[in-house]
């Protein structure tokens, strides 16, 4: 049988493995270690203070379905009025490690509510759709509101 | 995305289902379409979390792919001494992905606290399901290594074993030699399909309708702090605990199971009631077997096992309870954790053995409980000095023997305690074995469906939903 040189595959790997190491630490890494007051403060002046109310880390934990006792601090403001879904939530956690459950509890927290709006309130169904959730190594931003993108960049900066 | 949440149940395997069943089986009967379906449904259903580590996962896919076809080349050429090379090659990729993205973050950490340097952490998310996936790839190259196993020529169907969604987030670990033969030819039929749906809404409910509910109520109790807690309230706590994180790790295996099913496919079983274990060496018999079965078969039987001196089976011991400890999270509580058990194993093996045949069954299981439920501690607290704090209520070091807290939860919720603790035992196969199997079968087909619609309303009405083993 011929013989195959496999080994320029191999470092090509080695290669690219190193090359998305690089990638992933300048994208993802990082989170922050401010405290959470320090990250929402530009957060919460570009929200306005009539647009959402604020709510306590159990209502979060009540809403989005995770454990709070995993989380470092939690900034939580929604819309009281049923028929508007605009909600803002930073979560900073004790082990980034639980990034991804408390992302995935996010993500289903908007599912459902995409779900329940489709049909009868189709511009709030466009703000779920438009939702911006982000994870920065310890840190999670979520937001649905009109002016998500706005916020977001607020955020950013803050971090 | 999780086997518990709407989308995978509404949209995700409902769709899944009816690809491979129309496509696959019913109009090409190909098994390189059904297969190709798979593929595709378990990269969607790995990126659905976070997308960037399928970029990770196919490298990985890859790199161990072409590192198989070079091992099996050199071998074919008797060339050891590159079979070694490549094979070494490949663990060292295999172990440092896994070292840089589930470890990086705790040793920067120490090395910071011990020379007090200002490095900071990376923070970066953990891949989903990295330390089972890697598991697997790792038992493929070193079979091969062995001649054990001939390397997969289809670069997808190696991809489909790493990346099979029913078990790529929390398992069981699935070896490649387990599964091969199913990769390249299974059939599916009516009665593997049954089994495996009604084994996965079993999974499901103890999932939604238990390890939620006992969840919440560890969670309380370990947020008022061990420091106001009393002994009762210390012990209800860890018993929800307890019954929790078996419910939600077996509930999960027993969903994996039961979608292999679905599809064709027999998966090793995970657990087989580790609560009734009458010493350690049993309940790790019955606990994440298939876990256990990677370490005794690539670390423990290669250290050389239990044939050597006693010194060395100690040593060896001690590596594999270390490794198993750190396996289960980048933090120094799951390594002391690690470290208990090797203890009591020990322990058990070489000064207990002959004082413990001697003591009745009943009791042997008494003092195993109690010493699950103590490495449980060690396991769910956030830190090492909390586990101690925790341990030391549950013997006594509180102000109280009893408080209202313990009172409440106690009389509130007995009966979950009780269904619970029940449903951890074999109590359910006891019952249903004294059925002939015809009533078995109709009251199977009576409980399946009810079973389904009281976790449905659950999954809406709750939304307490963690999973516990999402982070390994």
């Amino acid at each position: 049988m011929k013989y195959k040189n496999y080994l320029i595959y191999e470092v090509l790997c080695v290669i690219f493995l190193f090359v998305f190491i690089i990638w992933i630490c300048a994208t993802h890494s990082g989170g922050t270690q401010k405290s959470i007051e320090e990250v929402s403060a530009p957060v919460l002046s570009a929200l306005g203070q009539d647009q959402m109310v604020k709510k306590t880390n159990a209502d979060a934990g009540k809403a989005f379905g995770f454990d709070i006792e995993k989380t470092e601090g939690i900034v939580y403001y929604a819309n009281d009025n049923v028929m508007d879904v605009s909600e803002m939530l930073i979560v900073k956690l004790n082990d980034s490690n639980d990034a991804n459950e408390i992302k995935e509890a996010i993500r289903n927290r908007v599912t459902d509510r995409e779900n329940l709006y489709k049909n009868y309130a189709p511009e709030q169904y466009a703000l779920l759709e438009d939702s911006v959730i982000k994870v920065n190594g310890n840190i999670i931003f979520y937001c649905t509101a009109v002016n998500s993108d706005e916020l977001y960049e607020a955020y950013k900066k803050a971090l | 995305m999780v086997f518990s949440s709407a989308t995978f149940l509404i949209v995700f395997l409902p769709l899944t289902m009816a690809l491979y069943y129309l496509l696959g089986v019913k109009i090409t009967k190909s098994m390189a379409v059904k297969n190709l379906i798979l593929l595709i449904a378990s990269l969607i259903f790995y990126a659905w979390g976070e997308p960037v580590y399928i970029i990770l996962m196919l490298l990985s896919i890859f790199f161990n792919f072409i590192a198989g076809k070079d091992i099996e080349q050199a071998q074919r050429r008797k060339d050891k001494k590159k079979a070694k090379s490549v094979f070494i090659f490949a663990i060292i990729f295999n172990i440092g992905v896994l070292g840089f993205f589930k470890y990086a973050n705790l040793f920067i950490s120490t090395f910071a606290g011990i020379t007090g340097l200002g490095l900071r952490p990376l923070n970066l998310p953990l891949p989903v399901g990295i330390s089972f996936y890697t598991f697997q790839i790792m038992s493929y190259i070193i079979d091969l290594y062995k001649g054990n196993i001939k390397a997969q020529k289809k670069l997808f169907v190696f991809a489909l074993y790493v990346s099979l969604f029913p078990q790529l987030i929390a398992g069981p670990i699935v070896k490649y030699k387990d599964i091969s033969d199913q990769l390249m030819n299974r059939k599916e039929n009516w009665a593997s399909y049954s089994k495996g749906i009604n084994r996965f809404i079993i999974g499901l409910s103890k999932k939604l309708i238990l390890a939620n509910t006992l969840g919440s109520i560890y969670a309380s109790v370990q947020a008022s702090g061990a420091e106001n807690m009393s002994v009762l309230t210390a012990w209800i706590g860890i018993f929800c605990y307890t019954l929790q994180i078996y419910f939600d790790f077996s509930g999960y295996s027993d969903m994996a199971i039961g979608l292999g099913g679905v599809f064709g496919f027999e998966f090793c079983e995970n657990f087989n009631y580790p609560y009734i274990a009458i010493s350690i060496t049993d309940f790790w018999r019955r606990w994440h077997m298939s876990l256990s079965s990677w370490f005794r078969d690539y670390v423990y039987i290669p250290l050389g096992g239990n044939r050597c001196k006693v010194p060395r089976v100690i040593f060896n011991l001690m590596v594999v309870w270390l490794l198993t400890g750190f396996w289960h999270g980048a933090a120094w509580n799951f390594v002391l954790w690690g470290v208990y058990y090797g203890i009591l194993l020990i322990l058990e093996k070489y000064i207990l053995d002959n004082l413990v045949k001697k003591i009745p069954k009943i009791l042997r299981w008494f003092v195993t409980m109690v010493a699950v439920m103590v490495g449980w501690v060690m396991f769910s607290a956030p830190s090492i000095g909390e586990a101690f704090r925790y341990i030391g209520v549950m013997f006594g070091r509180s102000a109280s023997f009893a408080d209202a807290t313990g009172s409440f939860l106690l009389t509130t919720d007995f009966a979950l305690l009780l269904i619970g603790f029940a449903c951890a035992l074999p109590v359910y196969s006891f019952l249903t074995g004294l059925l002939s199997p015809k009533k078995r079968s109709r009251l199977i087909l009576a409980l399946t469906p009810l079973l389904f619609v009281l976790c449905i309303i659950f999954m809406i009405s709750e939304t307490y939903n963690p999973f516990l083993y999402f982070r390994f």
